[in-house]
């Protein structure tokens, strides 16, 4: 099985964070994993994107043209990357900046997160990138919580134990308001399958 | 054995620390910058010593100055900085100096872009300096093969006393996958000619310049010894699905794992479809394709510049077999489905477009 996951945002979303969370996960799991970030002049504020494979396949090609997982975090990533979104893949959408307007095209499953004010709640208003990592847990097999801890360990070390502790809370009240709505098709969902 | 998840520069930083290398002598640009960021902060807590020079020029004849001493020297660039060290490179191998450079290429030429682009074949491949001389180029596909063949790189220069160039891509150079370091020693290997203080016995001289044709000659002559030598002997390709193949692609670096894709794609579809992956550039591996040549019924090469490779796959057919091409340039990296396309256009090979 292999996992074809675009992270996209503007700059300082913590858009290359994410996708390297998820390369270091799969790795400590033992599972094979690639990383690319669209690198260049980018500056903050300005947009940003990795693209992350991981399986337990040899990875060929580390570039995605038929994207399994998009985490759209504001509204020009989720328009650029959407038409790559395979029909039974998943979008995971940032409620919090991005509109139903714009869902109107997405002809797959959609979840969106109001991923900030769960963030709120926890107290740890820049921990919503994390909270999109919960909900993401919960649409797929390959990872799970447990490895996101280790490869979080592995990623930033122990220099910071409070901050991976305040990431593994977020994560999991992403988890828990997923299952909330029902687990894989939740009424938030914009289910819209052609 | 540790695993990592790093960038394919800074494996290539790394597996240079690993080797042994305790000077890097360079100067900054995208896409090769993280190299000599990783050197900054590591190389003087493992006991070495860096500088960052004031230009690409003055690299190149530290990086010179060292190797005269025989010590594991580095530098690394990108195609422009490349461009500005040929003169010293040309220097180095007259002289017959170990050293290790790494060209993270992005577009050209001029100026160029950022993006991942493979033109810099020719100068890396076929001189670029004045003079009958050649490095020895490795091109990696992953960011293991960054770490491994730069290693590699400084036993080869060590035991040739020859240049030797990585010549990788800025995908290669700017992608994360796991490493493992741990598995390999440095080899060490004397070296009587090297600059290290005279004293107790004659001094060894570092120089190439004379005014004697006739001298000139044997010299001419040794190197090109040398370097038919090192051909006969470092070929070095991947082969992968070509056992029973009747139509082989032939791509390096970042190209090549695109059509590693292809390939399955296409055995997928029932055809019989392989891939030759050159992995020393120079010398070029002619031998992979001399059975291949009596039964293939075509190749396709795949490129990210305008067909440098190809002419070294061209010379290496012998024309027996039809040598198709498909190439992006200006930063963009080729295309699964658009390789596929060019296949089974240029073989009239139906029925594989899914």
């Amino acid at each position: 099985m292999e996992q074809r996951v675009i992270v996209a945002g503007f700059g300082g979303q913590g858009v290359l964070f994410v996708g390297q969370l998820l390369g270091y996960s799969a790795m400590v799991k033992g599972l094979n994993a690639t990383w690319i970030p669209s690198y260049g002049p980018e500056m903050r504020g300005g947009t940003a994107n990795c693209s992350v494979k991981l399986g337990d396949e040899e990875i060929v090609s580390p570039f995605i043209t038929r994207t399994t997982h998009l985490f759209a975090f504001n509204e020009p990533s989720l328009l650029r990357f959407l038409p790559s979104v395979e029909p039974d893949g998943v979008v995971l959408v940032n409620g919090s900046l991005i509109g139903a307007d714009s869902l109107k095209n997405v002809s797959s499953l959609a979840v969106v997160v109001p991923a900030l004010e769960i963030a709120e709640q926890l107290g740890t208003r820049n921990s919503w990138n994390m909270v999109m990592l919960g909900v993401y847990l919960q649409t797929q097999t390959l990872l799970n919580r447990e490895n996101l801890k280790q490869g979080m360990g592995k990623m930033v070390g122990q220099k910071h134990p409070e901050r991976i502790e305040s990431n593994l809370q977020a994560i999991s009240a992403g988890m828990k308001w997923m299952s909330e709505q029902g687990g894989f098709i939740p009424n938030e969902i914009v289910a819209a399958r052609h | 054995m540790e695993t990592m998840f790093m960038k394919g520069n800074e494996a290539v930083a790394e597996g240079a620390l690993q080797a042994g290398c305790r000077l890097y002598f360079g100067y900054p640009i995208t896409p090769s910058t993280e190299i000599i960021e990783y050197m900054a902060k590591h190389l003087p807590a493992r006991g070495g010593t860096f500088v960052q020079s004031e230009s690409e020029v003055a690299a190149i004849y530290m990086v010179f100055g060292a190797a005269g001493s025989g010590e594991r020297v580095m530098t690394a660039s990108s195609g422009l900085g490349i461009s500005l060290m040929q003169e010293g490179l040309s220097y180095m191998a007259a002289n017959e100096l170990p050293a290790v450079l790494v060209n993270i290429m992005r577009t050209g030429p001029g100026l160029g872009g950022l993006g991942p682009m493979q033109g810099d074949y020719f100068q890396a491949t076929k001189g670029g300096g004045h003079g009958d001389y050649s490095l020895l180029v490795l091109a990696p596909a992953s960011v293991q093969e960054m770490a491994d063949l730069t290693m590699t790189a400084f036993d080869l220069a060590d035991e040739y006393r020859n240049p030797v160039l990585i010549l990788a891509d800025a995908a290669l150079g700017q992608m994360m996958e796991p490493v493992t370091f741990g598995a390999r020693e440095p080899k060490r290997y004397d070296k009587p000619w090297a600059t290290t203080g005279a004293k107790g016995r004659k001094r060894n001289l570092v120089t190439s310049y004379n005014l004697q044709n006739e001298v000139g000659e044997q010299k001419s002559i040794y190197l090109e010894e040398k370097y038919r030598f090192i051909q006969e002997r470092l070929q070095w390709a991947e082969t992968y699905q070509t056992e029973d193949a009747e139509y082989v692609l032939v791509a390096y670096g970042t190209s090549a794992r695109i059509a590693k894709g292809v390939v399955n794609a296409l055995r997928e579809n029932g055809v019989k479809a392989g891939l030759v992956r050159p992995i020393t550039l120079w010398p070029f591996p002619s031998k992979v394709f001399t059975p291949l040549n009596e039964r293939v019924k075509g190749y396709l090469v795949v490129e990210m510049s305008a067909g440098q490779m190809i002419e070294d796959v061209r010379l290496s057919t012998e024309g027996k077999v039809p040598v198709a091409f498909y190439r992006r340039q200006g930063g963009i990296v080729p295309q699964h489905d658009e390789i596929l396309e060019e296949f089974a256009h240029a073989f009239s090979v139906g029925g594989i477009l899914a």
